[in-house]
């Protein structure tokens, strides 16, 4: 870990020495480029819980209001859909009144060990599930009763429930097609703005006539 | 699908880019100072109009609260406005001999003439208004993909952020022939939006009383001596033709179109109706939705309502996607770039240097910061219930009337001509009536905690703002040209 850390600050005083170097100009072209777009898009990446809005988070929850009977009769009926993906995550869904009983896509012989081995349970504290469940490879639905709060516990930390709402797909793949574009302009970013490696000599950056000259 | 098809064409038209300046590279000496073969300029001029801000802020405001005569009023300013630039354009460059130095840089050059303090003012005030104008296009996609394409609050965010880097490396990469390029692409693409959701929802709600619903409602611009009759309709014309001027005055933008405009020697009848008929077709657009969408005008806008169900067609979807997107990098493109572009030409009267590269590297950062600091602000700030209660991402274009009703009246006072003003001036009149614009809107409708319809009322205080600003440039005119360009010319 420290030498890890060592080894970031190595080469970004390296980075930083290399980008003293430069021209005037030059220095412009590298922040313009990529440093002040990387570093507007690595701070909503990291802050704005970026990569796994799009790239799959560990789970989706969906709230359950109503009972609709085959006569046509609706009634006011609380629960939790809970989505979680085969990822390494632990869940706890506070449900006020708690649920008596779970209902999963899991078959009952998987369903029996994951409960029997601490996987999966519902407490008083309510819903709980660590995954991925043992013997499954796939994303497992779970459905309980009960009324979902505004907060559940995701890997030892308190979160909002609007964060982990199942979202359209399709808008998800409109978000996701964007990204990609940004990452593909900051890649082209990356190559117009860098400095020659051969320095003043056949400069195939855009702009040809006096690269060098400020 | 949708994502695909977003995808791979914003791919192309970056990639467009690219490879097309790859042959033809910005100036390295002036990289703005582009005035030849830029393309379809006429399909580009009305892509201030067709922003996110005015089709889904102001202007859709006005057009379901007010009806058909504000909405003609709106229209017939934007195109006196277009007719005004180009007149302003033609005469600030009418002295120049030289064909070859009848250029936009040189319009640019010419407006921030006169004394140093009241150009650098002039040139701040509108650099600053372009940045809070790209800021607000931000904070409106965001709300408009969460409301129409049902994305979630963090989603929107990182949509919006990554699709203005996206706008901000097209104009990196090339400038205004990147602009314009993709200016006639977002055109398309804005249109085709326009007819899908259009039919959609006059095949939907067709049902509905649509000739009661062209007429202003109760409530909105209403003045006691004029009650209901046709004077009131006047009024609202005439309030909302100084809207629609006003906003084109203060957009150095279109000023640029404008001027490619005038470049193309079009016939005089032939450049008419192009100014006509581009100056009018965004609110041919809006007509539909100000027919179809009905509003709770004592709650909270809720724009999703009626936009929602067309949206389950994939292919609706897709194009209404896409003209969002297209809308929004025509406008925050066109005012990045044009705030940039003041900047270069405030620094060129003080510096004098040949070769700009790096100050245009510098200015396009320090632009794309600030947009960025001022979108997170005002999510923070107007978009944050839990903290502040507030949860109205129109806020700041609300509050950034003010501001181009300020500089709109200088420049109707001055006639476009600052020097006519004596120095140390002019920040006294944008202080007068920022501050006295701010000091109105804190208590007015338009300062609501979620997005109301009653925020079109604070219009003709945004007028009356403009002509108080103008009218106290021209006291400060009184008593003489200081700093007459004619003199300074020796003529």
């Amino acid at each position: 870990m420290i030498g890890d850390v060592q080894t970031a600050v190595d080469f970004f005083q390296r980075f930083a020495d290399k980008l003293r170097r430069l021209s005037p100009t030059q220095k412009a072209k590298s922040v313009a480029y990529y440093l002040a777009p990387g570093l507007i898009l690595g701070v909503a990446i990291i802050f704005g819980g970026g990569l796994s809005v799009d790239f799959g988070r560990g789970a989706a929850i969906s709230e359950l209001k109503t009972e609709i009977t085959g006569a046509g009769g609706v009634t006011s009926r609380r629960g939790v859909v809970l989505i979680a993906e085969p990822v390494e995550s632990e869940y706890q869904i506070p449900l006020a009144p708690n649920g008596s009983r779970i209902w999963s896509s899991l078959d009952e012989e998987l369903a029996d060990y994951n409960v029997k081995r601490g996987r999966l349970a519902l407490d008083a504290r309510g819903l709980y599930g660590k995954t991925p469940f043992i013997g499954v490879d796939s994303p497992v639905t779970l459905v309980v009763e009960g009324n979902l709060g505004g907060e559940i516990n995701i890997a030892g930390s308190a979160e909002s429930v609007e964060r982990w709402r199942l979202s359209s797909r399709q808008s998800g793949s409109v978000v996701s097609g964007v990204i990609i574009n940004c990452f593909l302009a900051l890649g082209i970013g990356v190559a117009t703005g860098s400095p020659p490696v051969g320095g003043d000599k056949d400069n195939a950056s855009q702009v040809g006539a006096e690269p060098d000259k400020d | 699908m949708p994502g695909l098809v977003v995808a791979a064409l914003l791919s192309l038209s970056l990639l467009l880019v690219h490879f097309s300046l790859r042959a033809k590279p910005m100036p390295p000496d002036r990289p703005l100072d582009v005035d030849d073969d830029l393309p379809l300029p006429e399909l580009a001029q009305s892509s201030t109009v067709f922003s996110l801000t005015a089709l889904f802020g102001a202007y859709f405001g006005v057009a379901v609260a007010l009806g058909l005569p504000a909405l003609t009023g709106l229209a017939c300013g934007t195109v006196l406005g277009l007719f005004l630039v180009r007149y302003w354009i033609d005469r600030t460059l009418a002295s120049v001999n030289k064909p070859e130095e009848k250029k936009f840089e040189t319009f640019l050059s010419r407006i921030l003439e006169g004394d140093e303090r009241n150009a650098t003012v002039y040139a701040f005030m509108i650099s600053a208004a372009q940045c809070i104008y790209a800021a607000c296009e931000l904070l409106i996609l965001r709300e408009l993909t969460k409301v129409a394409l049902g994305l979630s609050s963090e989603q929107a965010t990182l949509l919006a952020i990554a699709v203005g880097i996206i706008g901000y490396f097209y104009v990196l990469l090339g400038g205004y022939m990147a602009l314009f390029r993709t200016d006639v692409v977002q055109l398309a693409l804005v249109s085709m939006m326009a007819v899908a959701s259009g039919v959609v929802l006059l095949v939907r709600y067709s049902s509905v009383g649509w000739a009661s619903k062209l007429l202003p409602r109760p409530g909105f611009w209403e003045l006691p001596l004029l009650g209901s009759s046709r004077w009131l309709y006047l009024y609202h014309f005439v309030i909302a033709a100084v809207m629609g001027l006003g906003l084109l005055l203060a957009s150095p933008d279109t000023w640029k179109r404008v001027f490619q405009v005038g470049k193309r020697k079009l016939g005089p009848r032939r450049s008419m109706l192009t100014l006509v008929g581009v100056g009018t077709l965004p609110y041919v657009v809006l007509l539909p939705f100000a027919i179809a969408i009905s509003l709770n005008v004592d709650g909270p806008v809720n724009q999703g309502a009626r936009l929602s169900p067309m949206l389950y067609d994939s292919y609706v979807f897709v194009a209404v996607a896409l003209g969002i997107i297209a809308s929004f990098l025509s406008a925050f493109n066109g005012a990045l770039l044009a705030s940039v572009h003041i900047q270069l030409i405030l620094r060129r009267k003080k510096l004098s240097e040949r070769l700009e590269e790096a100050a245009f590297y510098w200015r396009m950062v320090t632009v794309l910061l600030s947009i960025y600091i001022l979108f997170i602000g005002a999510l923070v700030v107007f978009n944050n219930p839990s903290r502040f209660e507030y949860r109205n991402p129109w806020l700041l274009s609300n509050m950034l009337m003010g501001l181009y009703a300020t500089i709109g009246g200088v420049q109707i006072a001055t006639r476009g001509d600052i020097s006519r003003l004596p120095g140390n001036r002019l920040q006294w009149i944008f202080a007068l009536g920022v501050v006295g614009w701010l000091l109105y809107f804190f208590t007015s409708p338009g300062f609501s905690k979620v997005p109301k319809i009653h925020s079109v009322n604070t219009v003709p205080a945004g007028v009356g703002v403009c002509l108080a600003t103008a009218l106290l440039s021209k006291l400060f005119m009184l008593g003489g040209r200081k700093y007459d360009r004619r003199r300074s010319n020796g003529g």
